[in-house]
């Protein structure tokens, strides 16, 4: 392999990312910042003041009458199904009847300006009529639950299901009989916000010719578009999307927000118009991470090797499905991670209620379960007193061997090592010696992500090359969305065609000239456009090499379309889920941390995360793949909040999310690539988009319980909760004789409170570490 | 795209102008816009009165910070950053410093100003509750130019936003002291607002304790001064001093502060 | 002034060149550089002083754009993001691509503005503390945190090297 390395010349090498320049300028342009054409318009929403109302009357004379309103647009002006959504159609553009939900819009102000806009929306007055309200996603299948979607045919045994999913493999009651240990919890993970930095914003523009073109920044134009055009009745032909720079967006761009509006308010006053979200509206327009409640029983036996899980997953869905039904297929899938486990009983349903919308979101349903796996796991091998990290190892899948789910894996020869190499790294440094404050602790976790669509879904994207005497020019609809595709492409493309990157130029922000690379989300598109970029490239370079010696090129150059298509998969079903995903990445993060025992405060020293994502295409790219998802992990285990009363986000900006600051973050972060280059990504590659941010949680929890003897199970681990738990670890050993406790645990083969023994330390300091960095 | 309302600004270059100014309806007085700008956007109930915007920040009366026998004379125009810098203000009014220095992010703290602090809770008035236990007294010009020594705690516990707005702090005096500290347990590191801030302050021969983050603003606790040292006798002052339940107060939140309260103690008497 | 003025005419100095503008009263320093003057480097990512996108200097002294009106900055000096004069600004921006210091790029030019108001010899801590005003959704600050102490000219002189397994 080594070999092989030395003779790429590109792929591999840290190349500055090609949209660099323009942003430390300030002169990227993201939809805010677009020139205005003259005439435009600005359109501001009228949206649900309570979560759950039948609409009476909407009267919009007072703001028609406002000066400068141009157009007050309802339900009745769509023309379309005025229906959306990535899965299910079942959102509407503009609501009619009834408010279900935070996020419904039921007017749309188009003004001279967007003061105008605003002030008139504010005018809008609505006669609505209070319904029943669905907060509980528990009480969702109740019999007297309100019904959200009643137009909607039931899925399971509810009109609540959104979806379902079901894994049953090997025969859990005789290897939970035969186990030594029975771990049962309860997981809690709650909202998260993706808080990308730039509100949603964009520009509608009527052509000339009829069509209208639509300046956004989104992660998937041309699925915006084909739902645009069936909630409008516009035929898709006659739409175009110009992608903007994107500031951020973590699966939160992957649904609609503001696309179908601005293209309903351009064609109903055939003018120009633009809406510029705030932060409050942003938080009500976007789904959210879903909220877990996750039941786990882990068996294992006397070794710590897992016998069997028994796993049932509830997600609340909130008032639209959005992604809910692949999230949820997505959390039973992996819900035992990067574990064989020969007996499993898995189950998960996600279900509608009145709260905010939940989607896509970095990890896509396997941040939740891997923190109740992880949790658990560490549980086992604390009431066995084994080690942490043996325990995992003794569980791994090994090539060829089989996931939970009866997925066969070959390409995972990367996952053990992800473990030995963090464990080694992080032991160069020891964890400093407690202090009348703070008290140290390390934890471990491991985890898998998926890479791409999977379950049946046909995951293909379309380049096109064209290469001419100065160069390449790469077409391919692979949204920038800040982590670097473009720029991975680029190196991609060059190492393929043997020309300079410099000579490479990667286009991909205009549906009109544009083939389809599907979505930027699922860690797909350094595989799936990679590939697709690479098989274009080879083609015309063996269009060139067959061509008559020094023949010069066409004028117009040499082009070449090459479609990849990832290797079938089938959707996840009871019977048989065999082959519900394509290609894994591994993870093993370690975390050090400090934690107060007096006040709750916990602090991350430092983090050492170890990635298998395949070949690294750009090392700098990668690196800040891991210190970004660690850091978002890090909100995620201790600070982030989203709070909801009444169906209605309370948290209205960027505070109430409590998002990590400089100062919060981690201030060490050491990030080790294992390349293990099986599997057929392009060069080797796979995608790491999402893996790094999954098992930063529990690892940070799992250093929480060995600092202090605490599990926390419900996420984030705030200080209250810290304190609450340590309040009743003292009530606990208070009551218990010495001696027994912790023999009780394993015996009764149940482990279910807050505190149970210290688990083994995982590593014995050694020596002190360099700097922190990406090093072999 | 801010969504201001409309508005007049004024910026008058004397006292005498200033109290002209802000005695006109619709006044509201403007230093460092850090939570005023927000309410505005925001359209918050409070604000609806305002038309006019007085900013004060020309007014020598309230700048500057003033070491004299036996206290700091601080103009109701210093931000933050400065109370967070001030050698004097470190040395003679610890835990002042600290507050500022614990407060908001540091762009917020270039604008922000004492004055505003006393006059708002965001985020959870750090400054006002250093300046609580430390016993400092507000000078406050009214309308005829008169102007009157109030003591803080009187006007953070009237909660100034709904105070005769004819009145302008200039400034506020705190006592000298080399016995102060302040603790807080925050959401976060930065922008965090206080779960529970701890002042504590020699004055004189007493301690002196003030609370922030517990309830709708930072108060003085006596009963906890009182009982400083004796950890039951503190946790039960504390459970009287604030009610359980309100805004989430829960028992870790009173053990919090009895830690906060010992830790912050601990450094004024050593 | 002693009556109040819903327009102001002010003369601002941006990056170095004189803008005389008249002003509603009500309009924010962030409006009047992205609207007025087109200069849209600086961002909004909240309106409310809540994550330092809109971050400029003021005399040299960093403040949030947002929270600032225009009418307060007559005769004085606005540095953005835009600003080209600035040798530091200048390795600042180079040491962000380096390091690679942004992703979606929208919290840079407030990181990059703030940084440049950063001691010239602050370390590590006092750079987080700098920028703790600065919210990042992408990079977990590391790098930013690397370019800066690169800017100042102390940083790892070795490139970065590519990872190997």
């Amino acid at each position: 392999m080594a070999e092989m390395r030395k003779k790429l010349r590109t792929v591999g090498r840290a190349l500055a990312r090609v949209d660099g320049d323009a942003k430390v300028r300030g002169t990227a342009i993201f939809p805010e910042d677009r020139a205005l054409p003259p005439g435009t318009l600005h359109a501001a929403t009228v949206r649900a003041p309570i979560a759950a109302a039948r609409i009476l009357r909407v009267d919009v004379a007072p703001a028609l009458a406002t000066k400068g309103v141009v157009r007050v647009l309802t339900a009745a002006d769509v023309r379309g199904t005025n229906r959306f959504g990535l899965k299910e159609r079942d959102q509407p553009v503009l609501a009619s009847d009834r408010i279900r939900g935070a996020s419904d819009v039921i007017a749309l102000v188009v003004a001279t300006s967007a003061a105008a806009a605003r002030a008139a929306a504010r005018r809008v007055r609505l006669d609505l009529a209070v319904a029943p309200l669905l907060e509980d996603p528990e009480r969702a299948c109740d019999p007297d639950a309100p019904v959200i979607h009643p137009e909607r045919a039931a899925v399971g045994a509810h009109p609540n299901v959104v979806a379902t999913a079901t894994v049953r493999r090997g025969d859990v009651a005789a290897a939970r009989k035969r186990a030594a240990v029975v771990i049962e919890g309860v997981y809690t993970t709650r909202w998260v916000e993706h808080a990308f930095l730039a509100p949603e914003a964009g520009l509608a523009v009527p052509e000339p010719d009829g069509g209208l073109t639509l300046y956004v920044a989104t992660q998937w134009p041309e699925t915006d578009l084909r739902q645009a055009a069936a909630a409008l009745g516009e035929p898709l032909a006659r739409l175009r999307l110009v992608q903007q720079a994107i500031g951020g967006a973590f699966g939160g761009r992957e649904d609609v927000s503001l696309q179908i509006l601005l293209l309903l308010a351009a064609r109903a006053t055939g003018r120009p118009v633009r809406m510029v979200w705030d932060r409050a509206e942003s938080i009500r327009g976007h789904g959210k991470r879903h909220p877990f409640r996750i039941r786990h029983t882990l068996a294992a036996d006397a070794r710590g090797r897992f016998t069997a899980a028994v796993i049932d997953v509830l997600a609340d869905a909130g008032c639209y499905a959005s992604t809910s039904r692949i999230v949820i297929a997505n959390a039973v899938a992996q819900a035992c991670g990067p574990y064989a486990v020969p007996a499993v009983d898995l189950s998960g349903q996600a279900v509608y209620t009145n709260n905010p919308v939940t989607g896509a979101f970095r990890g896509f349903g396997v941040n939740q379960v891997c923190f109740a796996m992880e949790q658990q796991v560490s549980k086992v091998a604390a009431a066995l007193g084994l080690d942490p990290a043996t325990v995992r190892a003794r569980n791994f899948v090994r090539p060829g061997g089989r996931l939970a789910t009866g997925l066969r894996v070959d390409a995972c020869a990367g996952l053990p090592r992800t473990l030995t190499r963090a464990m080694r790294r992080a032991r160069r440094r020891p964890l400093p010696r407690a202090t009348a404050e703070w008290v140290y602790g390390r934890g471990i976790a491991s985890a898998s992500k998926n890479v791409g669509y999977s379950f049946g879904v046909d995951d293909h994207a379309t380049a096109r090359v064209t290469l001419s005497a100065d160069g390449a020019t790469v077409f391919v609809g692979a949204a920038e969305v800040g982590q670097g595709v473009t720029t991975v492409l680029t190196q991609i493309a060059a190492e393929t065609l043997g020309l300079p990157p410099a000579r490479i130029r990667v286009v991909s922000d205009d549906t009109a000239t544009v083939p389809e690379a599907g979505s930027t989300s699922a860690s797909r598109q350094t595989f799936v456009a990679g590939n697709a970029v690479r098989l274009a490239c080879a083609r015309v370079r063996r269009k060139l090499t067959t061509r008559a010696a020094r023949a010069p090129l066409p004028r117009a150059g040499l082009s070449v379309t090459a479609t990849f298509h990832a290797p079938r998969t089938q959707p996840l079903t009871a019977a048989d889920a065999r082959r519900h995903s394509y290609a894994y990445t591994w993870c093993t993060c370690v975390a050090d941390v400090a934690v107060d025992r007096a006040t709750g405060v916990v602090r991350v020293l430092r983090v050492v995360e170890a990635v298998d994502a395949g070949r690294v295409v750009n090392p700098t790219l990668l690196r800040g793949q891991v210190e970004g998802g660690v850091v978002m992990g890090q909100g995620y285990a201790l600070l982030e909040r989203l709070d909801v009363r009444s169906g209605m986000p309370t948290t209205r900006g960027l505070d109430g999310c409590v998002l990590p600051t400089a100062v919060d973050a981690v201030p060490m972060i050491e990030a080790i690539a294992i390349e293990e280059r099986a599997l057929a990504g392009p060069f080797g590659a796979r995608g790491v988009g999402e893996i790094t941010m999954i098992p930063v949680a529990p690892a940070i929890t799992a250093a929480i319980h060995a600092a202090i003897g605490v599990w926390v199970d419900d996420l984030p681990a705030t200080p209250a909760r810290i304190l609450a738990g340590l309040a009743t670890q003292q009530c606990a050993s208070a009551r218990q004789t010495p001696g027994n406790a912790e023999r009780t645990n394993v015996r009764a083969r149940r482990s279910t409170g807050a505190t149970s023994p210290r688990a083994k330390p995982v590593t014995k300091p050694r020596s002190m570490l360099r700097r922190s960095g990406v090093t072999p | 795209m801010s969504d201001l309302p409309p508005l007049r600004y004024l910026r008058p270059r004397d006292l005498d102008e200033a109290l002209t100014a802000i005695a006109r309806p619709g006044a509201c007085i403007y230093a460092g816009g850090t939570d005023l700008l927000v309410a505005l956007s925001e359209r918050r109930a409070w604000t609806r009165f305002v038309r006019t915007v007085v900013d004060v920040k020309a007014l020598d009366a309230a700048r500057g910070i003033t070491r004299r026998a036996g206290e700091l004379r601080i103009g109701a125009l210093t931000t933050a950053h400065a109370l967070a810098t001030d050698p004097d203000v470190g040395r003679h009014a610890a835990a002042l410093a600290e507050a500022a220095h614990l407060t908001s992010a540091p762009a917020l703290r270039r604008r922000g100003t004492v004055g505003g602090n006393l006059v708002t809770p965001h985020p959870a008035g750090d400054i006002a509750t250093a300046l609580l236990a430390l016993g400092a007294v507000a000078e406050v010009a009214d309308a005829s130019g008169r102007v009157a020594d109030v003591p803080v705690a009187e006007l953070v516990a009237s909660h100034a936003r709904t105070w005769p707005r004819q009145r302008l702090i200039l400034a506020v005096r705190v006592p000298r002291t080399r016995r102060s500290a302040f603790e807080k347990v925050a959401t976060r590191a930065a922008f965090g607002r206080a779960v529970v801030a701890v002042a504590v302050a020699g004055v004189g021969p007493r301690l002196q304790v003030a609370l922030g983050g517990l309830g709708g603003r930072p108060f003085v606790a006596l009963d906890v001064a009182a009982a400083l040292g004796r950890r039951p006798a503190v946790d039960g002052a504390l459970a009287s001093a604030c009610r359980l339940g309100d805004d989430g107060i829960g028992p870790e939140r009173l053990r919090l502060a009895a830690t906060l309260i010992a830790r912050a103690a601990a450094r004024v008497r050593t | 002034m002693t009556t109040p003025a819903a327009t102001l005419a002010i003369t601002v100095d941006v990056n170095g060149g004189p803008v005389r503008v008249r002003v509603a009263a009500a309009t924010t320093l962030v409006d009047l550089l992205r609207d007025r003057l087109a200069l849209t480097g600086t961002k909004v990512g909240c309106g409310v002083g809540e994550c330092g996108a809109c971050t400029v200097l003021l005399d040299d002294v960093p403040v949030l754009a947002c929270l600032v009106l225009a009418v307060e900055v007559d005769g004085r000096r606005i540095t953005t993001i835009e600003d080209g004069r600035d040798a530091r600004m200048e390795r600042l921006r180079a040491a962000f691509i380096e390091e690679g210091a942004l992703q979606c790029g929208f919290c840079t030019p407030g990181m990059i503005v703030a940084a440049r108001a950063l001691a010239a010899d602050a370390d590590d801590t006092a750079i987080r503390a700098g920028l703790a005003g600065n919210l990042c959704r992408c990079t977990g600050y590391a790098a930013i945190v690397r370019a800066v102490r690169r800017a100042r000219g102390r940083g790892p002189r070795r490139p970065t090297r590519r990872t190997r397994g």
